[in-house]
C-alpha cells in the first residue's frame, strides 16, 4: 500500500510523455503469419484498444527517489514470461589503469514464470593478457535445481481460496489504489486516438517503446 | 541430407530443452556466453555450419540459432530441430554442453527471421549474429539494433559496392560491432607486412614507396581492396579517384600507383611494395602456414624472411574472430579509404 500510494500520479499530458500504448498489426509467430488485432474475430476493424503498453513510473518515497521505473506488457511477443529485473548503476570502464568500452550493466533478474528461477549477469574479466570484458550470467532454475518446478500461480490462489489464507491475495484498498493509479491514465487516453502506436506482432513492440527508454540512456533488456 | 537434430515443434523449443538438460543428468552442464545466429540460404551449408559449430563449441559455450531459409520455396513452412554440442572438462567426466537450435523456414516463413531470432535468444546475453547470405533492402531496424556483432564475409559478396553500403547504414553510429571475416583472414598479411619493416634498411624507405602491387585470386578482389585500405590508411595516403587510373597520394603528395593482378587458385598470393632503388615481397605458397618475405635494396645484400602465416581454415578464422572484443576501428577507416574502389571490385 505504501508503495503504491507512493506512486507519482501520470494525468493528462504526462501520460503522453511517459506512457506508450500500441496494438499489433500482422506479422509472425513461431515462423507462421498471424492476423493483425484489427482482422482478429470478433474485433472492430476500426478498434483503438491497446495490446501493448510501456510506461515509466516514479515512485516518491525515500527508499525510491531517482529510481526509474520502466514496465511494459503487451500481447503477440516474441515470448511470454514476467520478470522483475534490477540494473545495477554503470560502473567506470577504468580496470587496470585502462580505459576501455563501457561494460554492460550488473543485472538481476528474478524470473516470476515461467521457468522460476533467479539470474545475475555480471561483466568478467576474460582470461588472457587482453584487457576484454564480456557479460556472463550465473543461473538458478527452480525447476532443474529442485527437480519439480513450482505449482502454477493459480494453483496455489485457489488451494489457499479454499483453506481461507488471504496473504496472496490484494487486499480491497490496495486494489482500488492501483486502478486510481490506472483510471487517471486511461482517462488521459479517453482524450484522443492519435498516440496509438501499432508494432509487427512478433516483435518486442512499437519503437516509440524504445524510444521512451531510450530517453534515460538505456534499452529494454534482451529478454 | 540427415536430420540436425531431434525435430521439435516451434513453439515448445524451450519446454524440449529443458526437458533435454534434466535428462541428461549431472554429468552435463549446460553453458553458454553468447548467443551466436548463424542464417543462411544454402541447404548444403547445414552440415558444414554443424559440424563448425562442434569445433568452436570447446572455446566458445554458445547458444546457436542456426536458419536455413528457403525464401523461394513455393509453400511456406517452418520446422526446428534441438541438439547439443558437449566436450569432456577436467577429469571428473564432466561434460560443458552447448545448444543447437535449427530452423528450416520456406517461402513467407522465411520472412519470419527476426521473431525467430527474438523468440529463441538466451536472455541478457550478447548477441553475434553471422550471415552467410547477402543483406537485402530494406534492413530491418529492430532486428539489427539488438546485435551486437554483425560478422559477415565480404569475399563471397557478388555485388560488394552496395553490400558494403547497406552494411555501414545497419552499423550506424551505435549499431553491431561489424565483422569481416574476410578482414580477419588479413590478420596475418598485416603482421607479416608490419614486420618487414622491422628491418631498419626497409624502415628508412617506408615513406618512399611509390607503388604497390598485390596478385590474389580473382575470388580474393576484396580481400585485396581490404589489404590496400588499410595500407593507404597506416601510411597517410588519399586516393585520387579523379585520374583515369587509380593511385593514391602520399603525406607529400607523391603518387602512388597500384595494381591487383589475378593470380593463383586461393586467397591472397603476394604483395610487393616499390620504390626508387627498393622493392619488398611479401609471398604466400598456398597450403602452407608461412610467408617468404624478400628485402631488395639496391648497394645491399638481399634479405629473405620467413614469417609464419597461420591457417586459412574457416574455422580458424571464426575463432579469431569470436576471440576479439570491441570495435574495429583499422577496419572501418580501410574501408573507408577504399571506399570508391569498392564498388568496382
Amino acid at each position: 500500500m505504501k508503495v503504491l500510494r507512493s506512486l507519482r500520479p501520470l494525468e493528462g499530458e504526462h501520460v503522453f510523455r511517459h506512457v506508450v500504448r500500441g496494438q499489433y498489426g500482422a506479422g509472425s509467430i513461431n515462423g507462421r503469419r498471424v492476423a493483425a488485432y484489427r482482422d482478429e474475430a470478433n474485433v472492430d476493424t476500426e478498434s483503438c484498444t491497446e495490446t501493448y503498453v510501456a510506461l515509466q513510473v516514479n515512485v516518491d518515497n525515500w527508499r525510491w527517489a531517482g529510481v526509474p521505473f520502466f514496465v511494459r506488457v503487451g500481447k503477440r511477443l516474441p515470448k511470454g514470461g514476467t520478470e522483475i529485473a534490477v540494473h545495477f548503476k554503470s560502473v567506470p570502464p577504468v580496470l587496470f589503469k585502462a580505459t576501455g568500452e563501457a561494460v554492460d550493466d550488473n543485472v538481476l533478474v528474478i524470473r516470476i514464470q515461467p521457468d522460476e528461477g533467479v539470474s545475475l549477469r555480471m561483466s568478467a574479466k576474460m582470461p588472457g593478457s587482453s584487457l576484454r570484458i564480456e557479460p556472463v550470467k550465473m543461473d538458478f532454475h527452480y525447476g532443474t535445481s529442485f527437480g519439480k518446478a513450482t505449482p502454477e500461480a493459480y494453483e496455489r490462489l485457489l488451494l489457499d481460496a479454499m483453506s481461507g489464507d488471504p496473504t496472496l491475495f490484494a487486499r480491497r484498498d490496495e486494489v482500488e489504489e492501483a486502478w486510481k493509479f490506472v483510471d487517471a491514465i486511461h482517462a488521459a487516453w479517453q482524450t484522443r486516438s492519435d498516440d496509438l502506436t501499432f508494432y509487427s506482432a512478433g516483435s518486442w513492440g512499437p519503437t516509440e517503446a524504445d524510444e521512451l527508454i531510450k530517453r534515460h540512456g538505456i534499452t529494454w533488456r534482451r529478454l | 541430407m540427415s536430420e540436425p537434430g531431434l525435430p521439435v515443434e516451434i513453439g515448445r523449443i524451450d519446454r524440449e530443452l529443458g526437458r533435454l538438460w534434466e535428462a541428461s543428468g549431472d554429468t552435463k552442464t549446460r553453458a553458454s556466453l553468447i548467443n551466436l545466429v548463424i542464417y543462411t540460404e544454402d541447404p548444403a551449408s547445414l552440415e558444414t555450419n554443424t559440424g563448425l559449430l562442434s569445433t568452436i563449441a570447446s572455446q566458445h559455450a554458445f547458444r546457436a540459432i542456426l536458419i536455413l531459409a528457403n525464401p523461394r520455396a513455393e509453400k511456406p513452412g517452418a520446422r526446428a530441430w534441438i541438439s547439443a554440442h558437449c566436450h569432456l572438462a577436467g577429469k571428473g567426466g564432466q561434460q560443458i554442453c552447448s545448444e543447437q537450435i535449427t530452423f528450416q523456414l520456406d517461402g513467407e516463413s522465411a520472412s519470419a527471421l527476426p521473431s525467430i531470432v527474438f523468440s529463441h535468444l538466451d536472455s541478457d546475453l550478447p548477441l553475434c549474429f553471422w550471415s552467410q547470405a547477402e543483406f537485402s533492402e530494406p534492413p530491418d531496424d529492430q532486428l539489427w539494433s539488438w546485435v551486437d556483432r554483425l560478422i559477415f564475409d565480404s569475399r563471397a559478396w557478388k555485388n560488394p559496392g552496395a553490400q558494403f553500403a547497406l552494411t555501414r547504414r545497419i552499423a550506424g553510429a551505435s549499431g553491431p560491432v561489424l565483422c569481416d571475416l574476410n578482414w580477419t583472414r588479413l590478420q596475418p598479411w598485416r603482421f607479416a607486412l608490419a614486420n618487414l619493416f622491422d628491418h631498419a634498411a626497409a624502415l628508412q624507405r617506408i615513406a618512399e614507396i611509390s607503388s604497390v602491387r598485390i596478385a590474389c585470386c580473382p575470388e580474393s578482389s576484396t580481400t585485396s581492396l581490404l589489404l590496400l585500405g588499410w595500407l593507404a590508411d597506416r601510411l597517410g595516403w588519399t586516393l585520387q579517384p579523379l585520374l583515369s587510373v587509380h593511385s593514391f597520394a602520399d603525406s607529400r603528395g607523391r603518387t602512388v600507383s597500384f595494381e591487383t593482378v589475378c593470380e593463383g587458385t586461393s586467397g591472397m598470393a603476394e604483395i610487393t611494395l616499390g620504390g626508387s632503388g627498393f622493392s619488398f615481397r611479401l609471398h604466400r605458397e598456398p597450403d602452407t602456414g608461412f610467408f617468404h618475405a624478400t628485402l631488395h635494396i639496391e648497394g645491399a645484400a638481399e634479405a629473405t624472411l620467413t614469417l609464419g602465416a597461420g591457417r586459412e581454415r574457416l574455422t580458424d578464422t571464426l575463432l579469431a574472430e569470436l576471440s576479439r572484443g570491441g570495435r574495429h576501428p583499422l577496419y572501418t577507416r580501410a574501408v573507408s579509404v577504399i571506399g570508391p574502389l569498392l564498388s568496382e571490385a
